[in-house]
């Protein structure tokens, strides 16, 4: 029976990946092994989804690096591996041989556990994103009807994470920025949902699929302007970069939430946080920009994706390289008075719209 | 001038975010000023203040580098000669005593050079000061004469 | 959370205090309650060491005390001793002075704009600020031998002439650092996050500062026009043209105007006083190399320098003797230091870091 399973598997796998989706009934009206089957290639299927999202990591923390180091009038890493490729991967060796401190009075179980709080969600959000087609090939993970939901609900996990790795660690800077955290997290989490109900509202679904094809005529970046502002700058918000970095303020609290901790606990701190910026530039790629559709359809839908996201990850990377830091009070005020009526704004005319033109997306 | 410049309000202020931004973006275009030092030679100007060099010609002896040096770095040690005859006729030093310096404790503050009368002790521009072993730091007076690549040539100091 | 008063401690190791400093902050929620400076982890002794040697000996310690422009601590000792030995100096070594202790000025206030940005959370304009320095260190190490810690004021004029090279890399630098600073400063005066930052913040009243003995570009933010190169002149300032930027709010963008104008009217004093430089010895011969061991003073002076952090100086008293019996240094940082509670009451964490990058401490001053 083992090899009978894994052989199907294999099988519902490539079919899949040829955009077949065929599923063979016995007599009586089951599948024949199906739910093991799917369970596996499902798992090979994350396991490769999180491998990508490693090596996308990897690249924009490379980039990163030799982009602020070229802003500077510097070189960045240049003497491991050609062009200092392989910085990173002596970094994380680095911090892989450091002995492991939890503070004396910390919650010891709650402060082992918040790096993977704050980790997990990226590597989640990077299945629900659509990647297109290669030629005949399917490189859609899933076919989730409620696809965008899920993403949002994914997203609100991270700054759990923050709160309970700040507040365990017996620390009053920490206890600062798990603060700054919470206060982050709730100002700018409605303007974002409801800037994201009216794309729902245009297009008409939840999926992510149905929104990339409503973009088909119309990236919805012209029609929704306002709301692509709104949630830009709650992206931006959202992943802790400056000019709302509070809750890891590097020079103020000496590094807000995540003070205590050090190897690779912080290393995981590290990964999630680019993670969520490759991320949140291939869900705003996605949402606003027309995900993997493009003009020319000799180029194959994976790249034009990949050519979006990486125009928004130069943006954050600015950002975060030019920009100072806000102070708490004028940020949250920001959210609160500015971004949640614009929010709303778009919601009003995104239903206008679809009210008179909404056949056309 | 007393004028109080007024602070520019949310559009101005606008403008001048998206102004630092494209500056700090157009530096990315600009030469690096960096230099790969191991392959590429630093320069260093004449009166650069490195390290100690004794001329043992011109040195008498009078002690006064010892006396204003202000961490102890110079200590006079007397330098036996093999023949006394000899040392008579190439030093003029009469008490025989010269300066030993500890490379890694000097400041290179330049009191030595200044008060020496004959100009015997001198800082050049010598500022490779890497050492590998703690006694090889303390430089007897005719170490102090010669070069750093005479004296240790390709060797680990 | 009840409504308690939790008391934190901003560290001597820190991101962003300049240098050593622990501040002990009474916080309730984000807000500000009180204040209380401690010092000393830096403290070197300087005083007393320079009690313990000839009078040359202690410009090496005077030296250390502001190590970001060191020229300025130099120069108050050597004025100060000058007049307690009635010591003529040539006139280009007067001259000479003027114009490195003006690129010392605008080297510290470099070093103030980058960590400025810094705290602010702007990490680039550091490096720039940093690039303009070099340029400065070079010009020093052509002159002077050194980049940092020159020991090149002596009693009685310089220990040496500057070169033509010199020369060169001083025009040179002089023509085209001021449109450099123009794109540095224009990161920071108009953008939206920075002036909402930096504004009505970190006030500080006219009577406060006059009571709590602030000088310098604080003083001249507050309201007042005083400066020493006008009010007191020493060297030759009165035969240069410059003027005095004064601000009227005191808070921290002011101060930040202030240093900037200042940096400007000092590239205009070091552009005339380098074709106003006159021929001639740079070092009286009878304070040269014979006598430097030997000098004796007797009575006591003060004269006070401006420096870029405030009003400095050494009051020195001799007894007759080649060694000084007291050397005393009225240092600017610890006086503006001292002026911290009141100017932090009331205001949030965020702006703690604001203000005390505004002062622009340094340590080897405040501790001595």
């Amino acid at each position: 029976m083992n090899l009978f399973f894994f052989l199907m598997s294999i099988l519902y796998g490539l079919l899949k990946f040829l955009h077949i989706n065929f599923i063979p009934y016995t007599w009586d009206g089951y599948p024949v092994g199906l739910w093991i089957a799917y369970l596996i290639i499902s798992a090979v299927e994350v396991i490769l989804v999180f491998a990508i999202a490693m090596i996308v990591v990897v690249i924009l923390v490379y980039v990163f690096r030799k982009y602020m180091a070229d802003l500077q009038n510097r070189i960045g890493p240049n003497r491991l591996g050609p062009w200092g490729t392989f910085q990173l991967i002596a970094d994380v060796f680095k911090l892989l041989q450091k002995q492991d401190i939890v503070p004396a009075n910390a919650d010891r179980l709650a402060f082992k556990i918040a790096p993977y709080i704050v980790f997990t969600p990226v590597i989640l959000g990077f299945i629900l994103i659509p990647f297109g087609n290669v030629s005949i090939l399917n490189l859609m993970v899933t076919n989730f009807q409620y696809t965008v939901l899920f993403l949002v609900a994914v997203m609100i996990v991270s700054p759990l994470g923050e709160i309970i790795g700040g507040l365990s660690s017996h620390n009053k800077f920490a206890l600062y920025g798990a603060l700054r955290s919470a206060a982050q997290d709730i100002g700018y989490e409605v303007p974002m949902m409801i800037s994201i109900i009216s794309i729902v509202i245009l297009a008409g679904s939840y999926s992510a699929n149905a929104i990339v094809y409503a973009q088909r005529n119309l990236p919805f970046i012209i029609p929704e302007i306002l709301g692509f502002i709104v949630f830009f700058l709650a992206m931006i918000a959202k992943q802790s970069i400056p000019p709302f970095d509070l809750p890891e303020s590097g020079s103020e609290l000496v590094s807000g939430f995540s003070t205590e901790y050090s190897g690779m606990r912080y290393g995981i701190f590290y990964m999630a946080n680019f993670g969520f910026m490759a991320l949140a530039s291939f869900v705003v790629a996605t949402l606003y920009l027309g995900g993997w559709e493009g003009p020319f359809s000799v180029i194959p839908g994976l790249v034009w994706l990949i050519i979006k996201a990486a125009v928004f990850m130069i943006i954050f990377l600015l950002s975060w390289i030019a920009l100072g830091r806000t102070r708490v009070d004028q940020f949250l005020n920001m959210g609160w008075k500015y971004l949640l009526p614009l929010s709303i704004l778009n919601l009003i005319i995104s239903t206008g719209l679809a009210f008179y033109v909404g056949g056309w997306f | 001038m007393t004028q109080s410049d007024k602070a520019p309000g949310p559009i101005a202020g606008i403008g001048g975010i998206i102004k630092g931004v494209w500056t700090i973006f157009t530096q990315g275009f600009k030469p690096k000023v960096t230099k790969q030092v191991p392959e590429e030679k630093l320069e260093y100007p004449e009166r650069a203040t490195g390290r100690v060099f004794l001329n043992m010609d011109a040195c008498i002896g009078c002690t006064l580098c010892e006396q204003i040096c202000p961490n102890g770095t110079i200590k006079m040690v007397t330098f036996a000669f093999s023949k006394k005859e000899e040392f008579d006729k190439k030093y003029p030093n009469k008490r025989q005593i010269f300066p030993s310096v500890d490379v890694s404790t000097c400041t290179h503050c330049n009191l030595c050079e200044e008060i020496c009368p004959t100009g015997a002790i001198t800082l050049e521009a010598e500022i490779d000061e890497i050492h590998f072993r703690r006694e090889n730091t303390r430089y007897s007076p005719p170490m102090l004469a010669k070069k750093e690549s005479e004296l240790w040539g390709n060797d680990k100091k | 959370m009840e409504d308690k008063v939790i008391e934190v401690n901003f560290g001597p190791q820190h991101p962003s205090t300049h240098g050593v400093l622990r501040i002990k902050v009474k916080l309730d929620g984000e807000i500000i309650m009180d204040a209380y400076p401690v010092i000393g982890y830096l403290h070197r002794n300087a005083e007393k060491l320079s009690e313990m040697g000839a009078y040359p000996k202690a410009l090496i310690y005077i030296d250390r005390l502001d190590y970001v422009a060191s020229l300025n601590n130099e120069l108050g000792y050597v004025l100060s001793a000058e007049k307690l030995m009635d010591a003529q100096v040539p006139e280009r070594a007067q001259w000479i002075r003027m114009m490195l202790v003006e690129l010392n000025r605008i080297a510290s206030h470099l070093v103030w704009l980058g960590t400025h940005g810094l705290d602010m959370g702007m990490l680039t304009p550091y490096f720039y600020c940093w690039r303009e320095r070099e340029r400065i260190l070079r010009i020093f190490d052509e002159i002077t031998g050194s980049r940092l810690l020159y020991n090149y004021f002596a009693i009685g004029g310089v220990y040496s002439d500057i070169t033509p090279k010199a020369i060169d890399m001083i025009k040179e630098f002089l023509a085209d650092f001021g449109s450099k600073l123009e794109e540095i400063q224009a990161i920071f005066a108009k953008n939206y996050i920075y002036v909402k930052r930096t504004r009505d913040v970190g006030k500080l009243s006219l009577e406060d500062a006059l009571s709590y003995g602030v000088t310098g570009p604080l003083l001249r933010a507050s309201g007042k026009k005083w400066d020493l190169r006008k009010n007191q002149p020493y060297l030759y300032y009165d035969q240069v043209n410059f003027d005095i930027p004064v601000r009227q709010e005191g808070d921290v963008y002011a101060r930040f105007q202030v240093r900037i104008e200042e940096m400007r009217q000092s590239i205009k004093i070091a552009q005339q006083v380098l074709s106003k430089i006159p021929e001639g010895e740079y070092y009286n011969k009878k304070f040269s190399k014979p006598m430097l061991v030997r000098l004796k003073g007797t009575g006591d002076s003060y004269v006070p320098t401006e420096s870029p952090k405030g009003e400095y100086g050494v009051y020195l008293i001799g007894d007759g003797s080649t060694i000084p019996y007291r050397v005393r240094i009225r240092s600017p940082s610890f006086a503006n230091l001292s002026a911290l509670p009141i100017m932090l009451k009331g205001y949030k964490i965020a702006d703690l870091t604001a203000t005390v990058s505004s002062l622009d401490p340094v340590f080897g001053e405040v501790d001595r």
